[in-house]
């Protein structure tokens, strides 16, 4: 069994059913689908909560207009190693303001998860392999960080900025 | 000297930690091989022939003697009594035992030394020239630079998971000493027609299977602009860079698939969006980096004080040494001493912990309290004053680390190759070693002058063979040791890559081979000022191919 994690280390339930591009569309509820069959659509359909999961393969700066306005976007991490979605969590959250909720999918290991926090991502599907507590020992791994990030952790260049602010 | 603050020495010990409880996990069969190995990768710890294998992070080359001191202690501590200067600057333990490696790494967090990013697929440590501050043909000191961006790099949340290693060097001055043209960015430090401040950028050099010379793809950014802009050209590369063949992967290919201008022109776009953001450094982040660093106090009353311009007269061996060891440094009364690591019977930058130990007493008592490591794995006390040099190099010669060899064939640069490392083809040490029993022969070798070698014992390119002015490399032929000779390579301003002379030869005939080339430069070289690279780009190979291979021995002018 898989958990979802929140970026409190809190646990919750996930409420929402992936659909295949194949599928039919249920009556209600909420469902994710992939940004192939998001994109062919253009718009939710009336009664659905839709989320849009994301190849680590796109350009953000393709389609982030058309998908600012959903509750959550995920992203797929194929391989613990393939860098790539953190690229795209940090232009949605600096460039493109996404303010929903961003999901890491896939090969999500517990000794990432807190760059993974400060590049945007704020949930969390981690493999049974996984444990959880040692992901929630994880995500606060370093109480400081030099570069600027989505997560509000003052970087050491702005402590240092204001270490010599005057007053 | 840089000197951390309370930020830089917490995020150090918070690695301690992580790295600690990653190396238990794994003991305790939480982590597989695989998660651990991509883990333990970014923290420079590589399992190889016999061991693990640590590498160390020396930002810039640049070493406190306190620092020194505690690579000795452990070397003696956990390792065999020795470690291995590396060709950036770093240096690296063979023999350190896994359970250990977080003692180790917290030793090292007490002198403000670590092992972050020194291997796995992020941001490398940042090299520079080890003539940093006391060149004379420097603009600025590139040091401050360089410590930003190694900040900027430091567990750089985006740029952790690269398709392949990213390795920048900087370069300040009018002679390019950091082989910044085979790096993943080059940054040369300069100024424009209007006297400001800022940077070229090259993209795109690298060594390895495919190597390559690389692209200036931005003429001048200003000063403020540095970390914004490298920050679009690894985020450029990480969405971009291929991922489905690790021999494919570096920023090269990216560049040579879309050609540097559309490169260039990618970056823009992405450096457009980010270049007002919070990136942007401000006048004063420079100037808190330079005021951490510690600077030398020169003693103005050295420059009227006799040097040792006696002891050059009556002691031959010191003059000898004095000649190729020592460099003119831009204050006057000082000289920068070279510490060759390249001894007749020792593997090239291999040093011990009585030597290290006693380099940094040197150091304290002669050198401001300062060592450099160089990309020719050799170390630099750079701020030795004229009255002293004498008796640093009579301590140098106690220790058997004055050989008088800078910049001499015997001053080789060579891999680990068979010895250590399990991706060798063939050893390139004992080659070494036959090298200099050849050419110990000191005025041979100050005749030949200036010229550089360098081995790899595959062609994955550690001991950087492709941008040797003779290049070995060691290929495997049906399970034996065989070596490719390239001629030609340079690693400074004229970046060029060797040619290949031909067919390669055995592990019995090359250094014969070596010899041979060496003499064909001697018979052509139009006088002794012609350095073998000059005599090689006017001549070209076929009179060195001619002596190589034609058996008959035909007389090279008859090719010419
Ligand atoms: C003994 C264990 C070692 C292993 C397994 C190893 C492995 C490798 C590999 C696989 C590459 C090729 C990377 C590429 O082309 O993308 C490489 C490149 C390189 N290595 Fe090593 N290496 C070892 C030791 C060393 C040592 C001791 C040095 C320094 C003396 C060194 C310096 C370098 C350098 C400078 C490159 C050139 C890469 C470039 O910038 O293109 N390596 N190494
Ligand atoms: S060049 Fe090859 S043999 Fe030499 S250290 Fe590198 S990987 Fe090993």
């Amino acid at each position: 069994m898989s958990s979802l994690i929140l970026a409190d280390g809190q646990l919750a339930s996930d409420g929402w059913t992936v659909l295949d591009n194949e599928a039919a569309w249920p009556e209600s509820g909420h469902v994710v689908v992939s940004l192939a069959r998001w994109r062919e659509l253009g718009k939710a359909p009336a009664g659905l909560e839709i989320a849009v999961s994301i190849p680590n393969t796109e350009n953000v700066d393709e389609f982030a207009a058309e998908l600012l306005d959903r509750p959550m976007l995920l992203l797929e991490i194929p391989k613990f190693a393939d860098g790539r979605a953190y690229s795209q969590a940090r232009v949605l959250r600096d460039r493109y303001r996404y303010t929903g909720q961003i999901r890491a999918v896939g090969e999500v290991h517990v000794d990432q998860i807190h760059f993974m926090r400060r590049c945007g991502f704020d949930a969390f599907v981690l493999p049974e392999s996984q444990s959880v507590d040692a992901a929630r020992r994880k995500l606060d791994e370093f109480s400081l960080s030099y570069q600027h990030a989505a997560v509000p952790l003052t970087t050491v260049w702005e402590r240092r900025r204001a270490a010599r602010a005057p007053g | 000297m840089y000197r951390y603050d309370e930020f830089d020495q917490t995020l150090v010990d918070e690695r301690v930690a992580q790295f600690r409880d990653q190396t238990q996990r794994f003991l305790a069969g939480q982590l597989d091989e695989e998660e651990f190995k991509t883990l333990r990768l970014r923290n420079g710890l590589y399992l190889q022939r016999f061991a693990p294998m640590l590498r160390v992070s020396i930002p810039y080359g640049l070493l406190a003697s306190r620092q020194l001191r505690m690579l000795a202690h452990i070397a003696r501590r956990y390792d065999k009594g020795y470690g291995h200067f590396t060709t950036r600057q770093n240096i690296q333990y063979n023999w350190p035992k896994l359970e250990e490696v977080p003692d180790i790494l917290a030793d090292l967090a007490s002198v403000e030394m670590h092992a972050i990013q020194t291997s796995g697929n992020c941001i490398r440590n940042i090299t520079s020239d080890h003539l940093a501050g006391v060149a004379r043909d420097e603009l600025v000191d590139p040091r401050p630079y360089c410590e930003l961006t190694r900040q900027w790099a430091t567990f750089h949340p985006e740029f952790n998971w690269l398709p392949r290693k990213f390795k920048i060097a900087f370069s300040s001055s009018t002679r390019d000493r950091a082989a910044t043209q085979v790096h993943d960015i080059g940054v040369h430090i300069v100024r424009n027609d209007a006297g400001e401040l800022g940077y070229s950028i090259y993209v795109g050099g690298g060594l390895g299977r495919m190597p390559m010379i690389g692209h200036k793809i931005r003429e001048f950014l200003p000063e403020l602009d540095l970390i914004s802009y490298l920050e679009a050209v690894l985020r450029i590369y990480n969405r971009l860079g291929r991922r489905d063949n690790i021999h494919r992967a570096r920023v090269k290919v990216l560049v040579k698939a879309t050609g540097p201008e559309q490169f260039a022109r990618m970056v823009e776009a992405e450096w457009n969006a980010l270049k007002d953001s919070n990136l942007r450094l401000q006048p004063q982040d420079i100037e808190d980096i330079k005021s951490r660093f510690e600077l030398p106090q020169y003693d103005e009353a050295a420059a009227g004080e006799p040097g040792y311009a006696k002891q050059l007269a009556v002691d031959s061996r010191f003059a000898s040494w004095a000649r190729r060891n020592l460099a003119p440094h831009r204050v006057s009364g000082y000289s920068i001493v070279f510490v060759s690591l390249k001894a007749n019977g020792i593997a090239p930058g291999d040093i011990t912990a009585e030597q290290m130990d006693a380099v940094a007493d040197l150091a304290d008592r002669y050198s401001a309290g300062e060592i450099r490591a160089t990309h020719d794995q050799n170390l630099v006390l750079a701020d030795v004053a004229d009255r002293d040099v004498y008796a640093v190099w009579q301590r140098l010669s106690e220790l058997g680390l004055a050989t008088p060899n800078i910049g001499l064939l015997t001053d080789l640069i060579c891999c680990p190759g068979l010895d250590f490392c399990s991706l060798a083809n063939a050893s390139s040490i004992s080659v070494a070693q036959e090298i200099f029993d050849r050419f110990d022969d000191l005025d041979y070798q100050h005749d030949i002058g200036e010229i550089k070698m360098k081995m790899s014992g595959c062609m994955n390119g550690c001991g950087h063979h492709t941008v040797g002015h003779i290049g070995i490399l060691g290929v495997d032929k049906k399970g034996e040791e065989w070596y490719q000779i390239t001629l030609g390579g340079s690693a400074e301003d004229d970046a060029s890559l060797g040619d290949r002379t031909g067919p390669s030869v055995s592990r019995a005939d090359i250094a014969g081979a070596v010899q041979k080339i060496v003499e064909v430069y001697l018979e052509q070289r139009s006088d002794a000022e012609e350095s073998f690279l000059a005599t090689y780009r006017r001549v070209g190979m076929p009179p060195f191919k001619a002596r190589l291979y034609d058996s008959a021995e035909t007389p090279a002018e008859a090719l010419a």
